[in-house]
C-alpha cells in the first residue's frame, strides 16, 4: 500500500487534517493505528464527530506517535487504498522534552519511506509575521528535502483566521516555484477535497 | 568532529533523539543521504533552490502525458477513420472536462465509458481498442487499460450454470481494462432458451457493479449490431458510445498498404501499384466478403513479400534497391 505521510510545525493542524480528510470520504468511524517511539502498537477507534475532541488541542505536540488510517481515496474512475500517516510536529530547535524528541526522530524516519508528502504549513502564523520570514526554518528544510524525493504538496492551513490570505501570499512568494500549495481550512473543511484530489493523483 | 554521520540515517535520528541535532538539521542531512550518499562530505549535493528537484519534477510532468500524446499520435497514425478519432478525441476531453468539474464542485456526471463499436470485420475496431485502452490507463480512467478480447465461445457455457462463471471470469480477467467481445450480437441469437442471455444477464450486472474499474466494448457487424441492440431495451441506455466504424476506401486502402510496406522497409513500382489498385477495384466492384477491409490488402502485402522472395531467391548479388523493390509481378489477387 502507497504511503503518504502529514508533516508539519507543531500545531499547524496536521490531526485535524486528517481527520477533515477522512470526513470529506465520509468516514463514521475513524479507526487509527498508533505507532509510538518504542515500537509499541495499538489500535483506537473513534467516532469521527468526537475524534477532534479527542486527538486535537490548542497546545502543541498533541500528538506524539505516528497515527495512520487506512482511506479509499477516489483516483481515476476507481478508489485506491491509502494509508494516511499523522505524526508528531517538527519544531524549530532542540526541544526540552526527550519524549518529544524521540517521537520527532521517529517522523523521521517514517518520512524517509513515505511515497507522498503532505506538508502543512500555518498560513495564518505566516500572516502574523510571527515567524519571519514567512517560512520558518524547518519548513524551508522540510520543503527542499520533500522536493528531492517528488511527490509533495503545501498545505496552507488556518485559512479561516483573517489576514491568513496574507500569509498564503508571502507563502507562494518565499517558496520554490514549481510547489502545489493549496489553501486549506481543516477547521471549516474547506478546500480539502482539492488536496484529496491531488493526493489520489500522486500515489 | 561531528556529531554524527551525516551518511547515516539511524546516527541523524539518534542525533535528534539526544538533542544533538535540530529538526531542520536532520532534514538537511537526510536530504543529503537521499541525495545520492554523497553527503558523506558533509557539505549538501544538492544546494537548496537548484534544479535536480525541479527537473525531476518536469521529467514526472513529462510522464505524466508523454504516454498519452504518443497513445494519441497512435491514434491519428492510423489511417482514415476521422469519425472514429473525432469521437474519441471528444471522449478524451469530456473526461477530463468532467474530472475538473468534479475537482470544482460542480455537478459532474460519473464516467459510463461501455461503448458500441459497430463496422466490418478489419475496419479498425480492435486496433482502436486497444489504443483506448492505453489513453485511458494514462488519463487514469483505467488503472491498467489492457484489452481482454473474448467471442461467444469464450462466454457462453455448455450447460446451465456454467456461463455465468464462465462469463464472470472472462470479466475478472479485464478487471482494471477493457473487455471487448467480438461479434456480441451472437449472444443474442438462438431464441429463449439459448445459453447467450445468461451472459448478457451476467455483463449487465457486471457493468454496473464494477462501472469504475471496467470498460466493455461490444462489436460486431452494423446490422447486426443494430438488431441486437433493439432486440434488448436496456443495452441502448447502458452504452453511451456508439462508435461506427466505415469501409475504407481504394485510397485509403492503398494508403495502408504502403504504409505497411514501409514499416517492413519495403516500397512498390508504380507498375505495382496500379496493379494493387486494379484488384482492389474489382474486389470491391463485385462485393465479396473482405472488401474495404485492411485485412485484404494485409494478405495481399504478405503475398507479395513472399513472391518477391521468391523470384529472388535465385539470383546472385542482389541490389539493395532489389530487395525493397515489389514488383508488378509479386501482386497477385489470390491463391
Amino acid at each position: 500500500m502507497r504511503r503518504c505521510i502529514i508533516v508539519g510545525k507543531p500545531n499547524v493542524g496536521k490531526t485535524l487534517f486528517l481527520l477533515a480528510l477522512a470526513e470529506s470520504l465520509r468516514v463514521k468511524n475513524i479507526s487509527l493505528l498508533r505507532e509510538l517511539p518504542d515500537g509499541k502498537r495499538m489500535a483506537v477507534s473513534y467516532d469521527i464527530r468526537e475524534a477532534a475532541r479527542h486527538l486535537v488541542d490548542p497546545a502543541p505536540h498533541t500528538t506524539r506517535c505516528l497515527q495512520s488510517v487506512i482511506l479509499d481515496l477516489p483516483a481515476g474512475k476507481g478508489r485506491k487504498r491509502v494509508e494516511i500517516i499523522d505524526t508528531t510536529g517538527l519544531s524549530e530547535g532542540v526541544h526540552r522534552d526527550p519524549g518529544v524528541r524521540k517521537s520527532m526522530a521517529q517522523t523521521l524516519a517514517a518520512l524517509q519511506s513515505s511515497d507522498l508528502i503532505v506538508h502543512i504549513i500555518d498560513a495564518a502564523a505566516a500572516g502574523r509575521g510571527m515567524d519571519e520570514p514567512p517560512v520558518g526554518e524547518v519548513d524551508q528544510e522540510i520543503c527542499n528535502y520533500a522536493r528531492l524525493r517528488g511527490g509533495y504538496c503545501i498545505v496552507a492551513n488556518k485559512m479561516d483566521i483573517p489576514g491568513a490570505d496574507k500569509g498564503l501570499k508571502q507563502l507562494v512568494q518565499t517558496l520554490p516555484p514549481g510547489v502545489r500549495v493549496f489553501p486549506v481550512s481543516a477547521l471549516r473543511r474547506r478546500g480539502i477535497l482539492e488536496v484529496r484530489t491531488y493526493v489520489g493523483s500522486q500515489l | 568532529m561531528l556529531a554524527f554521520d551525516p551518511g547515516d540515517i539511524n546516527s541523524v535520528l539518534a542525533g535528534v533523539e539526544n538533542g544533538r541535532l535540530t529538526p531542520s538539521q536532520a532534514l538537511e542531512a537526510l536530504r543529503d543521504v537521499s541525495c545520492g550518499g554523497a553527503g558523506r562530505s558533509g557539505k549538501a549535493v544538492c544546494p537548496p533552490g537548484l534544479p535536480p528537484a525541479d527537473e525531476r519534477g518536469c521529467q514526472a510532468a513529462h510522464e505524466g502525458t508523454w504516454p498519452l500524446h504518443q497513445a494519441m499520435a497512435e491514434l491519428d497514425s492510423l489511417v482514415g477513420l476521422e469519425k472514429v478519432k473525432s469521437l474519441v478525441r471528444e471522449i478524451v476531453a469530456y473526461v477530463r472536462i468532467q474530472r475538473i468539474r468534479a475537482q470544482r464542485l460542480l455537478a459532474s456526471d460519473p464516467l459510463v465509458l461501455h461503448m458500441i463499436f459497430s463496422g466490418n470485420p478489419g475496419t479498425g475496431k480492435t486496433t482502436c481498442a486497444r489504443i483506448l485502452g492505453k489513453i485511458f490507463k494514462e488519463m487514469g480512467v483505467l488503472e491498467k487499460g489492457h484489452l481482454v478480447e473474448v467471442e461467444r465461445a469464450d462466454l457462453v457455457g455448455e450447460y446451465i450454470g456454467h456461463t455465468a462463471q464462465k462469463t464472470r471470469e472472462q470479466i475478472k480477467r479485464a478487471m482494471g481494462g477493457i473487455l471487448f467481445i467480438d461479434e456480441a450480437y451472437s449472444l443474442a441469437r438462438g431464441g429463449e432458451k439459448d445459453f447467450g442471455k445468461e451472459a448478457i444477464d451476467t455483463l449487465v450486472k457486471a457493468m454496473e457493479d464494477y462501472k469504475d474499474r471496467l470498460i466493455l466494448i461490444l462489436a460486431g457487424y452494423r446490422e447486426e449490431m443494430a438488431s441486437f441492440i433493439r432486440s434488448n431495451p436496456g443495452l441502448r441506455s447502458r452504452f453511451p458510445v456508439h462508435i461506427e466504424f466505415p469501409d475504407y476506401t481504394i485510397e485509403e486502402l492503398i494508403k495502408i498498404a504502403q504504409l505497411m510496406l514501409k514499416r517492413r522497409e519495403y516500397k512498390l513500382d508504380p507498375e505495382a501499384l496500379f496493379e494493387l489498385r486494379g484488384i482492389l477495384v474489382s474486389k470491391i466492384a463485385k462485393n465479396e466478403d473482405n472488401t474495404g477491409n485492411a485485412r485484404l490488402v494485409r494478405n495481399i502485402i504478405e503475398r507479395a513479400v513472399r513472391r518477391q522472395a521468391l523470384r529472388l531467391a535465385d539470383k546472385p548479388d542482389l541490389s539493395r534497391e532489389e530487395l525493397m523493390l515489389i514488383r508488378r509481378e509479386d501482386i497477385s489477387e489470390g491463391p
